[in-house]
């Protein structure tokens, strides 16, 4: 009862914020980038290769660059919230226990990114019919792949959801995490294609989607759950016994 | 009964004593004034109250028990402030209350009510980043007194008002503990304005607790008599026979110290039967101010 008040207060918190425009502009621009490229190439990507290259473009981008750095900017955003408005101290002094209070942040962040996720498809497929409309063809018929794939990307991305979550709890300076989220990004395309893809957790959802192979999958978004919900006991515990100094 | 009780409580931060053995309780529906200059200890004391800070030593209890066994569940009775007003800017008035109207368990229309007491409810669908700063105090306070609660912490919750806004927030403070049975810490600079409200005072000084008491003992009965006359030599001889401590001032005023209430009368008596006439005589008791500047001269001396 109390974690569904707390899940509507941080809900609330959401409105007007800088948080929620950024769910709907990351993948608008990500879309919107393909799109004016499409356009500038007038067509003739989408009639040689079909709408899948057009799909392929939007997701490469979306998950090799974009979703790690959204990932990064999202928890980093919400938890500035607390950091700007000495929310910190206002939510210590209300009758809910810390823990909670981090266990519902980083979920709120884990909703914002998966709703990203499924407006980036939307965006995607509005964007693909905005163009048959204006005239453009494709021989080979429209498929989106990775679609189904949401949930266990949602699995593959809790780890660095709480790593991002626990960065931007402890250090009040934007500046951090989002330069750990850019880092990580970055190795993350080299390491994805190893055998030491594991080792990463910001490798998980390109397991899933891009660099699908065998089992690597299943195995990307289970282990990243199992981990990430490790890491965010271990994390909830030890905050949970912290003092608020700031 | 003692709604806050610190059992010589310190706190260190690594090497850092900020706090050390700090003993007091806080009775219930008093209002209590805590002084401190700034670095004294004063944000610290309330933090260790609210379970923000884990004390290095020593126990804290609210309403009788543990702080660790009442909080958070207990903020359901406890209203506070602390440090400058915390306010969600891109949120209203009535979604920023509504956080402690839902986690309260209160009706909505606790948060129409306690608008009105503050006079923000013309603002309360304004967002918050378009108030001033004393909206934003009011709209703080506002807060802490939801639900009416049976303790309220507030760390200068002065801040920012304007003089109406200081005078209402005075009367509302001092009249709580009688109307609604509700317990006020309140720390401040503003000495005036806790003097007028308080009945019990600390003064925290460099981490210490260094002068507790209510605010009439630690005033005390006496003080100063200054009198208006042409013939001060003589006043200064009668007065001075009669075991009055005197001396005059810069504007050739006689000033009788250490003088209590009843004295005064003796002193104008003694005038009067000596025939020195004096045009004008005032009583000043000891201010608030004056008893923290002492209180903090001495520590720092010693």
């Amino acid at each position: 009862m109390m974690a569904t008040k707390l899940l509507l207060i941080e809900l609330t918190k959401l409105k007007r914020s800088q948080a929620l425009l950024m769910t709907f502009l990351c993948p608008l621009s990500i879309v919107g980038l393909q799109f004016l490229m499409v356009l500038e190439r007038g067509g003739r990507v989408v009639a040689e290769k079909g709408w899948i290259s057009y799909w392929y473009g939007v997701t490469n981008l979306w998950y090799m660059l974009m979703l790690p750095l959204f990932v990064a900017l999202i928890t980093t955003l919400i938890n500035a919230t607390e950091h700007r408005s000495n929310g910190w101290r206002f939510m210590a002094t209300m009758p809910v226990k810390r823990w909670q209070l981090f266990v519902v942040k980083a979920f709120i962040s884990w909703l914002c990114i998966g709703f990203a996720v499924a407006l980036m498809y939307l965006f995607a497929s509005a964007s693909i019919l905005c163009l048959i409309l204006i005239g453009y063809e494709a021989t080979t018929p429209f498929s989106a792949p990775f679609v189904f794939d949401l949930p266990k990307v949602m699995l593959s991305i809790v780890p660095i959801v709480v790593i991002g979550h626990i960065v931007s709890w402890l250090f009040s300076s934007i500046v951090l995490p989002l330069v750990i989220g850019i880092t990580m990004t970055v190795i993350a395309v080299t390491v994805a294609n190893s055998t030491y893809w594991l080792y990463d957790p910001w490798t998980y959802h390109l397991a899933v989607t891009l660099f699908s192979y065998d089992d690597s999958s299943n195995l990307a978004s289970i282990w990243g759950g199992v981990f990430g919900l490790t890491l965010l006991s271990v994390g909830a515990t030890i905050l949970n016994k912290r003092d608020i100094v700031d | 009964m003692n709604v806050i009780e610190f059992n010589q409580v310190s706190k260190s931060f690594q090497y850092h004593k900020v706090l050390s053995d700090v003993t007091f309780s806080v009775a219930q529906n008093s209002v209590f004034g805590f002084l401190g200059n700034n670095g004294a200890g004063k944000s610290t004391v309330i933090k260790l109250m609210l379970g923000m800070l884990n004390p290095s030593h020593g126990e804290i209890r609210l309403f009788n028990q543990p702080v660790k066994q009442v909080l958070p569940a207990g903020f359901v009775n406890i209203g506070c402030i602390v440090d400058t007003p915390v306010l969600y800017e891109n949120l209203t008035a009535s979604e920023f209350l509504s956080f402690s109207q839902r986690l309260k368990n209160l009706p909505r229309k606790e948060i129409e009510r306690v608008l009105e007491v503050v006079d923000l409810s013309a603002y309360k669908k304004q967002s918050i980043s378009g108030y001033s700063l004393g909206m934003k105090q009011r709209l703080a306070i506002a807060n802490t007194l939801l639900g009416s609660p049976k303790l309220l912490i507030l760390d200068e919750p002065t801040n920012g008002l304007d003089p109406q806004g200081m005078q209402d927030m005075r009367e509302l403070l001092k009249y709580l503990p009688e109307r609604a049975g509700c317990t006020v810490f309140v720390s401040s600079h503003l000495l005036s304005e806790i003097e007028r409200i308080a009945s019990h005072i600390a003064v925290i000084h460099g981490g210490e607790i260094v002068k507790q008491d209510s605010l009439d003992n630690l005033k005390g009965t006496s003080g100063e008599l200054r009198i208006s006359c042409l013939a001060l030599s003589k006043a200064n001889v009668v007065l001075s026979n009669a075991n009055f401590h005197c001396s005059s001032d810069q504007d050739g005023d006689l000033l009788v110290s250490k003088v209590t209430r009843e004295e005064c009368a003796q002193v104008h008596h003694l005038l009067s039967k000596n025939k020195v006439d004096f045009w004008q005589s005032s009583f000043c008791q000891q201010s608030l101010e004056n008893v923290f500047m002492k209180v903090s001269h001495q520590k720092a001396a010693s």
